[in-house]
């Protein structure tokens, strides 16, 4: 279990100050997908009962229409619950010492990486579409010095607000740290 | 002893193996989401939920089907060389 309060490796005045996950259109559509799924056959047999009341009744059909209908049913909860495990093991945690990213592909691909401050180039956030615009989520790419190093945060909430913040978080890492370096300068422990 | 197709009979449980092998795949698949969950979710109340969310719709849809096909007798077999007949004679459907 990821306790947030006891990170992995975490500095002892190092603490989180963003818990991002996409936003909640994405289980949103989920559930809309299972309450689709579910719904269409249960109106149809709704619909057409006279008829199915008959089909259940007959000795070999009716069982027969009943297991393929549990296992319709099972599936459907079954893969909407891996939909939503995929969604929320998804998490991107900024620290003011670093930038955490975990992504979940399916059960069994899982990617964790990490991004100290003091390696960030570039900030974007970025914004599409009707409905992007009008619930505010979008994208915020964050770029290193190194060409192919660059995280993602899909669909998060206040793109703009997080870049911002990632940007202070950056310029307070880059501040203190300039000031370790001219403190041990000056003390003789490190030289330029 | 040859075969003879107006005599030879299904059993109808033989249905109850597919779903008895479909449950043995839920459950593992059950498993490894719910491992998944305890392992990499952030511990706190929202994951506590999901989990008791994920685990009380399991076993209320896992009884559902079992109290749906509960009633049925499974130890009934079906013969097709009658239910061809019965077919052929419109009764299937009605």
């Amino acid at each position: 279990m990821l306790h947030l309060d006891h990170l992995p490796n975490q500095k002892a005045d190092e603490h989180i100050v963003l818990f991002l996950r996409r936003q909640w259109f994405a289980w949103a559509s989920i559930i809309v997908g299972f309450v689709f799924m579910t719904g269409i056959p249960a109106v149809a047999a709704f619909y057409f009962w006279d008829r199915v009341s008959v089909w259940l009744q007959y000795p070999f059909v009716g069982p027969l229409i009943m297991v393929a209908a549990s296992i319709y049913l099972l599936s459907l909860w079954l893969f909407s619950f891996l939909e939503f495990t995929d969604y929320y093991l998804d998490t991107w945690i900024i620290t003011n010492d670093r930038v955490i990213n975990i992504e979940q592909f399916g059960l069994f691909n899982r990617k964790a990486s990490e991004l100290h401050m003091g390696a960030v180039q570039d900030v974007t956030s970025k914004v599409t579409g009707i409905i992007g615009t009008f619930f505010d989520y979008g994208d915020v790419l964050v770029q290193t010095a190194a060409e192919h190093t660059q995280f993602k945060f899909k669909d998060v909430d206040h793109p703009e607000k997080v870049k911002e913040t990632i940007i202070r978080l950056v310029e307070e890492y880059k501040a203190s740290h300039a000031k370790e370096v001219v403190a041990a300068v000056a003390d003789g422990t490190r030289t330029i | 002893m040859p075969f003879d197709f107006a005599t030879f009979v299904i059993p109808v449980w033989y249905v109850l193996v597919v779903y008895a092998l479909f449950l043995v795949v839920f459950t593992t698949y059950t498993g490894f989401n719910l491992y998944h969950l305890l392992r990499f979710g952030a511990k706190g109340p929202g994951l506590y939920a999901i989990l008791a969310l994920f685990l009380v719709g399991t076993v209320l849809l896992v009884g559902l089907t079992v109290a749906l096909l509960a009633p049925y007798d499974w130890s009934a077999t079906i013969s097709p060389a009658d239910t061809l007949q019965q077919t052929s004679k419109g009764q299937f459907f009605l």
